[in-house]
């Protein structure tokens, strides 16, 4: 066995805390080390060459590299020494960056512990064994989970390359959150108007197959074999008897807050959401619905000449694979209730902005007129607060939510646009309008439209004569500030939906403590997961306003579609097994596996003279993430590439 | 109580419902109890039941594969049984659940001289078995004191001590280990084909009786038992040297209970604890 041992100097990264040639020289009289070097970036083409080279005159057959993680440049250096003829699987990374010389100032300390780093993985790849690559098929149809403007993009731009795309989208119609806007910022085109014809084109094209009112309800298999199963909610409508004639919502009895009105508006119990919804088939809501809960009415069945609606319709589950998934489940409004300085939320003439959006909007529930929800009175003197729930670490979000100050410029211009007489005040912390002709946006609503905006925060406000009384401060002047407000609107923050945990549990995708999913590489992997075959897009990821929602969405498609233009795909070699005759069959691996990658096997035990239980690996599942190892007592399941003989030998050498 | 048993013990092999019937029977001493295997109606007799009765009996259940088994079995010992279930070690139509809700046992070691209940009897609320097929009471008034004692008394003390101090207690104690696997034996839960002791490839501990390889194979067989040890207290009990194995296994127990709400042998439908993730356990320990 020859071992070759190559530091990195990563520039200063590594060089600056540790003494790389202190490793490369204690490396080289570690046992087996036929040869040592150190070089500057040991990924550029030189580094390589400089392994490639003394791979072939010291005849090395195994390989440290000391430098990054393994995240980083694993593949580089699998590459580079195939090209060289050793086994990819021959080498092992020393992480003296990471782990060491980022997080370390000592240089002294730090370069002894270099040596040990590197000391280790010359001991573990003394123990590594040549690997083959295993190559499994693609399924050419990708999921999209969420038919907001996100998952319509993605659907469109998936079609367009004549793949299959499935839009998974729980409320009855695709739309999401931009078919509740009025108008968009900055160039005030009626989010209707531009929404509308994509909701037209995914419904239309033969390569999109929407499931509406429907949930992810199970997730299994891996990049380019996921198996999901889908719960279709059951509608109660026929959706492909119904026209979509709306006689039965016209004739309804029922009437319940809309949501997606945010209550301003009510609906019937069998309702679009709204008159533009794809599909255009009304759904049942049985909970408010007088057929079930007396089992009298039963209008809208009597009225309906295409015999769509079903009563007894029921939940199915279906079951679909997909080569990718594409996640764009959206954002929630935070909810302002934890602020004790606002009310608690319980003052009737304050709205967020999503209210507000639903009132300025002509087919909205006011008809577009913006109106105190407490009396129906026209408003003139509005308050907007800015920054409600975000850049709040006490009470709200680390973050910042991006938008706000962009829809509220937005609302104050609607505002005067809808009422000439109207004033609009703006508290606000910063203005953080970076986007194309954002700020020349903000710029006219101050000039333009007379929106009064002040810099500070607002203290209290309360109920007095009808009118709600605003308090707060303008740091810039320094005076105190009372407003007689007819209406007060929130720039509420936006949040992860409530359920987001559970479906990147579901997704094995990671998530922060803002329970908004984290992208595999904040900068150079932003749509893609650490789960390969799993991309986001949109506000579910962090918030986003419509441009970059879009063009999330077009990158995410993207990186699906590369997957689908594959013939087959690699897997990677670092994979599970069983040793059976070890195994004693307490599956507890099976249980702990979260990708149901082992299965029971039975054995003829010689020893008891009689078949026994024992776990498999199915190979084409299994991720390697080496859960069942570390679960299974009897040793007996060995992980590819970090197998027990290997980290042994590590433990050993420590 | 014991003609209930022995009525129970006759109708089982009569019917042919059981192979065997596995349940205590007289010491050669005529004190103690040990371990009946009673597969002829004959020798039905020789079943006795009283608080000499001490042994874990499931652990002979694995002695019998492929025969219908008919147990005796005191509630802690039918915890045991629920975590061979829950691991797939038994099936339960195979065995028929002789459950005895018992007053407790003697405690062998017979601290002082008398005879007194067994330290684990004494925290034992109900004692009735978590699983069983028929279940035999006690006779009211042989039912024992049962006192309010904290199970996990001498868990505590030992956590007060500083972790040198706790170190140095169990390094003396695991100093007289003479890796004679007693514990291992006795352990109706250590049932692995090849125990980690004894593997070669890699050889994960020393064999030797050394302190290193003494309190490697100790904490092995004591974290191999995390969220499985239901404290039937064998191994302390059949321990030549008389280490305190329990003491570690109810440390472990107490810590399962605290971080993840888990508690073994009750369940046998619920996962095994190394194998659930449940989002709401604790994470404390990332920084």
């Amino acid at each position: 066995m020859k071992i070759g041992v190559f530091v990195c100097h990563c520039g200063t990264n590594i060089a600056g805390t540790v003494d790389v040639e202190r490793v490369s020289q204690a490396a080289s009289k570690f046992p087996k080390v036929k040869h040592s070097a150190s070089y500057k970036y040991m990924c550029s083409n030189p580094g390589q060459n400089l392994v490639k080279d003394a791979i072939k005159k010291h005849k090395l057959d195994r390989i440290v590299i000391a430098s990054c993680s393994p995240s980083l440049h694993e593949k580089t250096f699998r590459k580079c020494v195939e090209a060289a003829g050793i086994n990819p699987y021959l080498i092992e990374m020393a992480n003296i960056r990471e782990h060491c010389s980022w997080v370390h100032k000592d240089r002294e300390k730090a370069t002894q512990k270099a040596i040990e780093l590197t000391r280790l993985a010359v001991s573990k790849v003394s123990r590594n064994k040549p690997l083959e690559k295993t190559y499994t098929t693609i399924e050419k149809k990708v999921l999209i989970i969420g038919g907001g403007i996100s998952g319509i993009q993605a659907a469109i731009d998936i079609a367009f390359a004549n793949y299959p795309a499935v839009i998974v989208e729980r409320e009855p119609s695709i739309g999401g959150r931009m078919a509740r806007f009025d108008k968009t910022f900055p160039t005030l085109d009626c989010a209707a108007c531009i929404l509308t014809p994509k909701m037209v084109t995914v419904s239309q094209s033969e390569h999109v197959t929407m499931h509406t009112y429907s949930e992810i309800e199970e997730v299994s298999g891996f990049v380019g074999n996921f198996t999901v199963k889908i719960r279709k909610k059951a509608r109660s409508v026929d959706i492909n008897k119904c026209t979509g004639c709306g006689a039965c919502y016209n004739k309804c009895p029922v009437k319940v807050p809309s949501e997606f009105d945010m209550g301003l508006g009510k609906r019937k119990a069998i309702y679009t959401p709204f008159p533009q919804a794809v599909p255009n088939v009304p759904v049942i809501d049985r909970e408010n619905c007088l057929y079930f809960k007396t089992k009298k009415c039963g209008i809208c069945k009597k009225i309906c000449t295409v015999g769509a609606i079903d009563y007894d319709m029921k939940d199915e589950v279906i079951e679909e694979k997909f080569g990718a998934i594409i996640v764009a489940t959206g954002f929630n409004q935070f909810d302002h209730s934890v602020y004790g300085e606002y009310g608690y939320g319980k003052h009737k003439d304050m709205i967020t902005g999503l209210h507000f959006e639903r009132m300025v909007n002509s087919s909205g529930p006011t008809g577009g007129k913006i109106i105190r929800p407490s009396d129906g009175k026209e408003v003139r003197d509005v308050v907007f607060i800015q920054c409600v729930g975000s850049r709040d670490e006490q009470k709200g979000l680390p973050y910042c939510s991006r938008l706000c100050c962009m829809y509220t410029a937005k609302h104050a211009l609607l505002l005067r646009e809808h009422n000439k007489d109207s004033q609009a005040y703006v508290f606000y912390i910063d203005i953080r309008a970076a986007g194309k002709n954002y700020e020349e946006f903000v710029k006219k609503v101050q000039d333009e439209y007379g929106a009064i905006y002040l810099r500070g925060r607002v203290s209290r406000i309360f109920e007095k004569g009808g009118k709600l009384i605003v308090r707060g401060a303008d740091t810039l002047s320094g005076a105190q500030i009372e407003i007689k407000a007819d209406l007060v609107v929130l720039a509420t923050g936006l949040v992860a939906q409530k359920d987001a945990p559970s479906l990147a549990q579901m997704l094995h995708i990671p998530y922060d403590k803002n329970n908004l999913f984290t992208e595999a590489h904040p900068k150079l992997a932003p749509v893609e997961t650490i789960t390969s075959g799993i991309f986001l897009t949109g506000a579910c990821q962090s918030p986003k306003d419509i441009p970059d929602t879009v063009a999330t969405a077009s990158a995410a498609s993207v990186k699906a579609l590369g997957l689908m233009v594959q013939d087959k795909l690699a897997r990677e070699p670092l994979i599970a097994s069983v040793n059976q005759d070890l195994c004693s069959g307490c599956l507890a691996c099976l249980k702990a596996c979260p990708f149901s990658a082992i299965e029971e096997d039975e054995i003829e035990d010689r020893k008891l003279r009689r078949k026994r239980t024992v776990a498999k690996v199915r190979e084409a599942v299994c991720t390697g993430c080496g859960n069942c190892t570390a679960v299974c007592r009897m040793a007996a399941i060995d992980l590819e590439g970090f197998t027990n003989t290997q980290i042994m030998e590590e433990v050993e050498t420590l | 109580m014991i003609d209930q048993i022995k009525t129970k013990a006759k109708e089982l092999l009569k019917t042919k419902k059981v192979d065997i019937v596995i349940g205590y029977k007289k010491a050669s001493d005529r004190i103690g109890a040990i371990p009946a295997f009673i597969d002829k109606e004959g020798d039905i007799d020789k079943l006795i039941w009283d608080g000499y009765c001490v042994y874990n009996l499931s652990n002979y259940l694995k002695d019998f594969p492929g025969k219908k088994i008919g147990i005796v079995t005191k509630g802690c010992d039918a915890k045991s049984m629920t975590v061979l279930l829950q691991e797939n070690q038994l099936k339960r139509e195979d065995i028929f659940i002789i459950g005895i809700e018992c007053s407790g046992i003697v405690d062998e070691k017979r601290k002082g001289g008398d005879i007194a209940y067994d330290e684990r009897c004494k925290g034992c609320k109900p004692a009735t078995p978590p699983i069983y097929d028929v279940l035999i009471k006690e006779e009211e008034k042989k039912q024992a004191p049962r006192l309010e004692q904290d199970p996990y008394e001498s868990v505590r003390k030992l956590e007060t001590k500083s972790i040198e101090e706790k170190f140095k207690f169990w390094q003396d104690e695991f100093s007289r280990c003479i890796r004679c696997y007693a514990c291992r034996q006795i352990c109706p839960l250590c049932y692995c084909p090849r125990c980690v002791a004894e593997q070669t490839q890699p050889a994960w501990f020393s064999k030797a009786v050394s302190v290193e390889g003494n309190f490697s194979w100790n904490v092995n067989r004591a974290m191999h038992l995390a969220g499985r040890c239901i404290d039937c207290g064998e191994c302390e009990r059949a321990c030549p040297v008389g280490i305190p194995l329990r003491d570690i296994n109810k440390k472990i127990e107490k810590d399962v209970k605290e971080l993840f709400s888990y508690e073994a042998g009750v369940d046998t439908e619920q996962k095994p604890l190394f194998s659930s993730f449940d989002k709401n356990d604790p994470e404390d320990f990332i920084k």
